[in-house]
């Protein structure tokens, strides 16, 4: 029973994250953004729940902000990950041979090159920004899913209903997308599930180095920078973001787990 | 038997198991003598494979177990796991079906089969070996040629069966269990494994569980049946006499069904039209090159084979597995292209059509697959996928039109054509075997390829699929491609037959006639190899 327990809790968490993400888009309680010299570093109180940060803006309100920022870039590099490596990944296991060669040593370049230098490249050519980080991170994305779902494939076709859909005159593309791809669903949210979980770590850390989100854009890893310098003035300041980051990346973690062990159990 | 009169080396009483909640096993008693081979049968899902495994207390977790199973006289159940590990592979040894996930595949086979020893008895490590490098010799995997060092991937199915049977007789136990321990062997093979367990309980007086579902390993092999059904044994004796005088239905049954074959009226002229002509077809597929240096020679798995179906006919192709029967269906499929020669269906050059072509030719030929389980696309419903093959028509009939085909083929098959809105996981394995035979049909070919495709049933639903299979052969005049390993299977129902070994044929002609006399040496191994029932 700890198992369903485990991905209630992930799936709890992951909603209350993505609840406050949502919320945060469109209401905060104060203007995340505003300062005010005169309630600065304010300890948690009534007014500031979470207190206030050195120039008197609300830490609450700048974490539902940045709940926003989180899941966005982590959702957009998981889109793009997946709409590009799954297809490059079916492609791989339909036609094998030297086409899968390509696509898979592809695949092999882009994961020993270090993501921070990709980050960090990006930036250089076109300035940090929110939409720069989801592209580095996408493109980090991209040959995890093309591996997962080139496996999921390869299994898949050595089941004797692709040979009967090739015997019913249709090609690999058209198998792929008709009998692989939906069978293949489970282990890929599983698996958008796990990136995500790494893309909201990944936005965290390009923002703390000042890669990601730049002002007034309100992220969490920017929170932790700028509060990291404070930590003996204030030490809560840091602790919420920092726990933000943990149980938001702690819930998706196990609501991958959860998932995939279910899916398992299935099959 | 006095032996198994006086004190059975193992008796069960009154054994009971179920299984989340459902009754598996229901009150079963049975005796066991040492040197005593008793044949444990029954259709998959009667409970042999529970039984079995209750001896040994090794059922699921969620499984309840009432009744008494004494070995010696002492009583297992109830024992403590502890207790229970060292009586298994001591006093029982157990050997599973699938040789191919039964060893540790990054352990020489010689310390496995040491491993035995040593979780077992205090003995230093050079001794184990030396027994173990016995044993090995023992199941015919003997020492010169280097056997204890080698590795799992190294040896064929028959020979990591006979690891896993030097593994479950290394400690000399008096019991042993097999369960369905040939089953995924080849029939050459599995004459081999049958010989060494029968001689290992003689020679050792041990006894001997062999739990299977062929009525004809059991005449072969065993002194004592236990036939099981639903749970029960409905009937026990002496092999020869009980398969004589079977009383109960279920009994009856199978063994009429082992024996059946369909009826067909007479064989088909010859001067019937070919429709299915295959021209000295050459396979071969790149070896994995070691290292640097030449790439080795390919592997020629097809040889130059040729053969032809006529209308209304059915041809059967045996062989053993590796013999290329598989890759030169492909090719007879157009799934590969053929290193050489050519396919012609209906008189049309089909090898080498494309496109459009090539989808026109393909409703001629359909296919029936081996797995039951694996043939569908478990998101489909039955209607979308007997209905997939319409893909090859230019303009696939309209949804009423689709509709009343599906249900027309479902009630053809012997299903009903309420079934079209269900999924491939609903139904049993032969109903199963009886959407795919549908699916094939939707097109109206001229031809359709099984292969394996009864191997996976069990033997009353297989003797069922056959006389369906007979029947429709006669009504639309179609021509069967009969692909198996199973002699058994292939003479029941194939008109012609031809024999493949190694890539090529080695001898066709009249199925009675080679049965009766085999002429090539290696059809006569194999009709020597095969079990059979002895003639009622």
């Amino acid at each position: 029973m700890s198992r369903r327990a485990g991905l209630i809790a992930g799936l709890a968490l992951t909603a209350f994250f993505v609840g406050a993400a949502v919320i945060g888009q469109f209401w905060t309680p104060y203007d995340p953004g505003a300062m005010s010299i005169v309630d600065k570093l304010q300890a948690p109180n009534l007014r500031h729940w979470f207190g206030t940060d050195q120039l008197g803006r609300d830490v609450l309100s700048q974490l539902l902000a940045g709940a926003g920022t989180s899941v966005g870039v982590a959702l957009l590099s998981v889109i793009i990950g997946a709409f590009v490596g799954v297809p490059l990944g079916l492609l791989a296991a339909a036609r094998r041979g030297a086409v899968d060669e390509l696509i898979m040593r592809g695949n092999d370049l882009i994961f020993a090159f270090p993501s921070l230098l990709l980050a960090i490249l990006i930036t250089a050519a076109f300035g940090p920004g929110a939409v720069n980080a989801v592209i580095a991170i996408g493109i980090f994305n991209i040959p995890v899913f093309a591996r997962v779902a080139r496996g999921g494939a390869l299994q898949l076709w050595t089941r004797d209903f692709s040979l009967a859909a090739r015997v019913a005159g249709k090609g690999e593309l058209r198998i792929s997308f008709e009998h692989v791809l939906p069978n293949m669903v489970g282990l890929l949210i599983v698996q958008g599930t796990i990136q995500f979980s790494l893309g909201v770590m990944a936005e965290a850390g390009l923002s703390y180095v000042g890669l990601g989100a730049q002002p007034p854009t309100a992220s969490w890893g920017r929170m932790l920078n700028e509060a990291q310098t404070l930590t003996a003035l204030s030490p809560t300041l840091a602790l919420f973001p920092g726990l933000a980051v943990l149980l938001f990346v702690l819930g998706l973690n196990l609501l991958g787990d959860g998932l995939r062990r279910r899916q398992e159990r299935n099959e | 038997m006095t032996a198994a009169a006086a004190a059975p080396l193992l008796q069960i009483d009154a054994l009971s198991v179920s299984i989340g909640g459902a009754q598996i096993v229901k009150n079963l008693s049975l005796a066991v003598g040492a040197g005593e081979i008793l044949g444990l049968v029954g259709a998959s899902g009667s409970g042999k494979t529970m039984t079995a495994l209750a001896i040994m207390q090794l059922l699921p977790a969620n499984s309840t177990l009432t009744g008494e199973v004494r070995l010696r006289g002492e009583l297992l159940t109830g024992k403590s796991a502890g207790e229970l590990q060292s009586i298994r592979g001591r006093d029982v040894g157990i050997v599973f079906q699938e040789p191919m996930t039964a060893l540790n595949p990054l352990m020489h086979i010689g310390d496995q089969v040491a491993e035995t020893i040593r979780l077992h008895r205090s003995v230093s490590s050079s001794e184990a070996a030396r027994a173990a490098r016995e044993t090995l010799e023992l199941v015919g995997l003997p020492g010169g040629r280097g056997a204890p060092h080698l590795l799992p991937y190294e040896l064929s199915g028959g020979e990591r069966q006979r690891v896993a049977i030097a593994m479950a007789v290394v400690m000399g136990p008096p019991l042993l269990i097999a369960d369905e321990p040939t089953t995924a062997l080849d029939v050459g093979t599995q004459a081999h494994v049958l010989r060494l367990l029968k001689e290992l309980a003689h020679s050792r007086n041990m006894g001997l569980i062999l739990v299977t579902h062929d009525l004809a390993v059991v005449a072969q092999v065993t002194d004592r049946v236990a036939l099981m059904h639903r749970g029960e044994i409905v009937e026990q004796g002496e092999t020869g006499r009980l398969l004589r005088q079977l009383q109960h239905p279920y009994g009856r049954a199978l063994l009429a069904a082992a024996r059946s074959k369909p009826k067909r009226s007479a064989p088909r002229p010859a001067a019937a039209l070919p429709v299915l002509v295959v021209r000295d077809i050459v396979q071969e597929y790149p070896r994995r090159r070691r290292a640097l240096g030449h790439a080795p020679a390919p592997l020629r798995a097809v040889d130059g084979v040729s053969l032809t179906v006529h209308a209304g006919e059915t041809v059967g192709l045996v062989g053993e597995s590796g013999s290329g029967k598989s890759s030169l269906l492909r090719v007879i499929l157009a799934l590969e292209a053929a290193r050489g020669g050519d396919v012609a269906l209906l008189g049309e050059a089909f090898s080498v059509a494309r496109g459009k072509r090539l989808r026109r030719l393909r409703r001629g030929i359909q296919a029936v697959f081996q797995d039951p389980y694996g043939s569908f696309d478990p998101r489909w419903s039955v209607e979308r996928l007997i209905a997939e093959p319409y893909f090859l028509l230019d303009s696939p009939p309209d949804t009423p039109t689709r509709r009343r085909n599906v249900a027309g083929l479902l009630e053809l098959v012997g299903l009903s054509a309420s079934d079209a809105r269900r999924h491939p996981h609903e139904f049993s394995g032969g109903q199963r075997q009886r959407i795919a035979i549908a699916r094939a049909l939707i097109t109206e070919p001229a031809v359709i390829a099984f292969d394996e495709a009864v191997s996976a049933l069990d033997v009353l639903v297989r003797a069922q699929i056959l006389e369906l299979l007979a029947g429709l052969s006669e009504r639309l005049r179609l021509a069967y491609l009969f692909v198996s390993h199973d002699l058994n299977v292939v003479r029941s129902i194939a008109d012609r037959l031809y024999v493949m070994q190694r890539g090529r044929i080695v001898e066709h002609g009249p199925t009675e006639a080679i049965f009766t006399s085999p002429q090539h040496a290696y059809t006569q191994a194999l009709i020597a190899a095969s079990p059979s029932l002895p003639d009622s």
